[in-house]
């Protein structure tokens, strides 16, 4: 190669990254540990709705604070008409991406899909939570729904991210949405990008582009963070947390309502004996779990399902208590040989299923591991995919399955527990019934005067507690680290929320 | 060669006795001292849930080393009957066996073996098919290869003339003619089953928690990279030299064995 080329090469080469940094003022590039699953993911199918409500190009018609409390979003408001009707007005003057103004049409037409089986949009799980018996337009700004049976947890669903409030899609805006950034572009399983709304209705987003690019394992999100290939890292290794911040960068960590709890096969096996379901739970030190797991900054052991000062936790301690457990695998029958459990003359034996989609759960298997050896029960643990882990339980192969999952996504405790705990409830894999439970749930559900519910969600805790029909461990903060400039960001307790319009990042 | 032949004897005892060395239970858990750094308590320090590294190590040796042998032997025996059987059989039988094994070394050992892992399930057992599964081939090709050199001998015919069975012929003619290609085929193939044990391990397919073996151990300690990168070292070192150590014994065996033939 003579000269000139090399030189040109050498120009091109310096000038690439100045370029690049120079296109970069104002857009945040956010590395996630899950990426879109088509290239236009529909926001109303699966969980897509998390992302698009993440990014700020979706929002839905109620909303959830900081502080789990319900507000209207694209909403002006809500009002209960009857027993099992819902009346919810919408403001004058909001506009989708294309600029058609938001309608009760539009709101309907976007909503119905939902439970249309066959429809892209169509998502079991969200139609079971809505139970929806019929919508129609009272106007041009309000819209009726009607429930099958009295709903109280109504409002709360509507902010659940997948009934995202989508126009009419087309070529120029596939995700047609009210937020204040516009979907642009995903790669399945790689990136997810939009751009400002310069005419979002709260005001000109502070940020130009925001990238989201998806690796699954937190170790290369740490590096791709050090070597400025992101700008942000949603779920940063905590155990590395307080040396990266040494080094200037933003910390964010705050508790969410994400619990790493077990979900026990409640029909065979000897997690099916209560007995034996608490003396387990009281055997593991989730204080010691937390510690080592966590490193101490990311989580809070739990005793119950949501998490403390959040709104529906129950006062449940979160008890580590060896003799108590030894005490009642003796009630239950169990002997102990030689320093093993014994039931019915074999050793008393547990296998743990987990998977490896997050970092803290495979430790906590082996750490419980650890603890049930401590008091003479054998136990296994299996690290496999999540769907394979809830088959395994689901046919009765396995005892427990470590999982974690936000408890009150919607701001409310219905959904969650229903679908864990009542009797065939979509994610019930360990096939947990209590006919106490189920109706406990139900008039939660139908339920309106707070306080009532509130005492029937702690009720529901207290059973849960007692029978150890699930086994709380930990509820984890959500620790993200961003560069030095990023402002108008806190972390969301339902991890649904990440940029709104006044999020900005100056380099 | 002699300090090769002491580094592969002191990777046999490791495998054989690693875990009678061992200062600790590699799956102790010690929470207050975890992440500790090397020192004359924990010689290689601790990993994040307070275990000794050493003693893991030490026992991973008996899991990586232990499997590796178990696999390529396995590997061995179902790639030399294949061979010799389309050796010794018709042309028929020569041509389905060949395509079949074609068919296996077509596949990317460690892509193949991810595939078989990911449909049967995390596992020890699954470890194990999975990497005989994808293993047996090179010693079909070599037996198949220096079973139809011999075929035509004049020994070979004689046995055939007096009514040695085939298994008797194979036994007594073709086994032993076998066994320094395919000694030389199987240290390279046990190289190669360190790596793909360890793999494996790494990819959340092998061994199952808590047991300790080095492709686990650098699986877990992945996240602690940055802050304590010593945990991530041990393991990977214990790979690559064990890697090494085999394949230059491998070497110096073909060495030999060339210099004895010719």
């Amino acid at each position: 190669m003579s000269f000139l080329p090399r030189l040109a090469c050498f120009v091109a080469l310096t000038l690439v990254p100045a370029i690049s940094a120079t296109a970069q003022e104002g857009n945040l590039t956010i590395s996630s540990g899950y990426g879109p699953s088509s290239e236009v993911p529909d926001p109303r199918a699966g969980y897509n709705g998390w992302t698009s409500n993440q990014t700020g190009v979706t929002e839905t018609l109620m909303g959830i604070d900081y502080d789990l409390k319900l507000y209207p979003r694209l909403a002006d408001g809500i009002e209960q008409v009857a027993p099992t009707k819902w009346r919810v007005t919408l403001p004058q003057g909001v506009t989708f991406h294309d600029g058609t103004p938001l309608t009760a049409d539009a709101v309907i037409a976007s909503i119905a899909p939902i439970s249309e089986e066959g429809h892209p949009g169509h998502n079991k799980r969200i139609a079971n939570l809505l139970d929806l018996a019929g919508l129609s337009a009272d106007g041009e700004r309000a819209v009726l729904f009607e429930t099958n049976s009295p709903n109280a947890a109504f409002p709360w669903t509507l902010s659940e991210p997948g009934i995202a409030i989508l126009g009419a899609s087309s070529e120029a805006f596939p995700i047609n949405a009210t937020g204040p950034f516009v979907f642009r572009k995903a790669v399945p399983e790689q990136s997810y990008r939009v751009e400002a709304n310069m005419g979002y209705r709260l005001g000109k987003p502070g940020l130009k582009e925001v990238t989201v690019v998806y690796a699954n394992d937190p170790g290369t999100q740490a590096l791709a963070f050090e070597a400025g290939e992101v700008d942000m890292v949603i779920n940063y290794p905590e155990t590395d947390f307080d040396r990266i911040k040494e080094t200037g960068a933003l910390g964010f960590s705050a508790p969410t309502a994400r619990l790493y709890f077990y979900t026990v096969n409640a029909v065979s096996g000897p997690m099916a004996n209560p007995l034996i379901r608490r003396a387990v739970s009281l055997a593991i030190d989730r204080e010691g779990i937390v510690d080592a797991v966590l490193s101490g900054v990311g989580g809070a052991a739990a005793g119950t399902v949501f998490p403390v000062g959040k709104g529906w936790a129950a006062d449940i301690p979160a008890t580590y208590d060896m003799t108590k457990a030894e005490a009642l695998l003796a009630e239950a029958g169990a002997t102990k040989e030689g320093g093993q459990w014994m039931l019915d003359g074999a050793p008393l034996e547990i296998d743990i299923v987990t998977y490896s989609g997050r970092a803290a759960l495979s430790p906590t298997a082996e750490l419980t591991q650890a603890f049930l050896s401590a008091i003479g029960i054998t136990s296994s643990v299996s690290v496999g995919e999540w769907g394979a882990s809830a088959e395994l339980i689901a046919e009765g192969e396995a005892d427990m399955f470590l999982q974690a999952w936000v408890m009150t996504p919607q701001g409310d405790p219905s959904g969650v527990l229903e679908t864990l705990l009542k009797t065939g409830g979509g994610s019930n894999s360990g096939n947990y019934s209590n006919p106490e439970m189920d109706a406990l749930l139900e008039a939660g559900r139908a339920t309106f005067d707070q306080a009532k519910r509130e005492d029937i969600y702690t009720s529901v805790q207290e059973l849960i507690a007692s029978e150890a029909a699930l086994i709380p461990v930990f509820h984890v903060s959500q620790v993200n680290v961003a560069k030095p400039g990023l402002t108008g960001y806190a972390v969301h307790p339902t991890e649904t929320y990440w940029i709104t319009h006044e999020t900005k990042f100056t380099k | 060669m002699r300090s090769i032949g002491i580094l592969c004897a002191v990777f046999v005892s490791l495998a054989l006795l690693g875990p009678v060395f061992a200062p600790y239970d590699p799956t102790a858990i010690n929470i207050p001292n975890r992440l500790s750094p090397p020192s004359a308590q924990w010689p290689l320090g601790t990993d994040a849930l307070g275990r000794d590294i050493l003693s893991r190590l030490l026992h991973g040796a008996s899991w990586s080393l232990g499997l590796a042998f178990v696999v390529s032997l396995i590997g061995c025996v179902i790639g030399t009957f294949v061979g010799l059987v389309a050796a010794l059989g018709g042309k028929t039988t020569d041509w389905a066996l060949m395509r079949a094994t074609d068919t296996f070394l077509s596949f990317p050992e460690l892509v193949a073996a991810v595939v078989i892992a990911g449909i049967l399930g995390a596992g020890t057992g699954t470890l194990i098919f999975a990497l005989c599964a994808t293993s047996w081939m090179r010693y079909a090709r070599v037996a198949r290869g220096i079973g139809l050199s011999l075929k035509s001998r004049g020994y070979v015919i004689q046995a055939k003339l007096v009514g040695l069975s085939p298994i008797a012929i194979a036994r007594w003619h073709y086994l032993p003619a076998l066994l320094p290609s395919l000694t030389v085929v199987w240290t390279g193939m046990l190289a190669r089953a360190i790596l793909g044990i360890s793999a494996l391990g790494f990819l959340g397919f092998g061994v199952q928690p808590p047991m300790p073996e080095w492709g686990t151990m650098l699986l877990d300690a992945r996240i602690h990279m940055r802050s304590t990168p010593l945990q991530m070292v041990w393991p990977g070192l214990a790979v690559a030299i064990s890697v090494l150590a085999i394949n230059l014994c491998g070497d110096v065996l073909r060495d030999r064995i060339s210099a004895d033939e010719r």
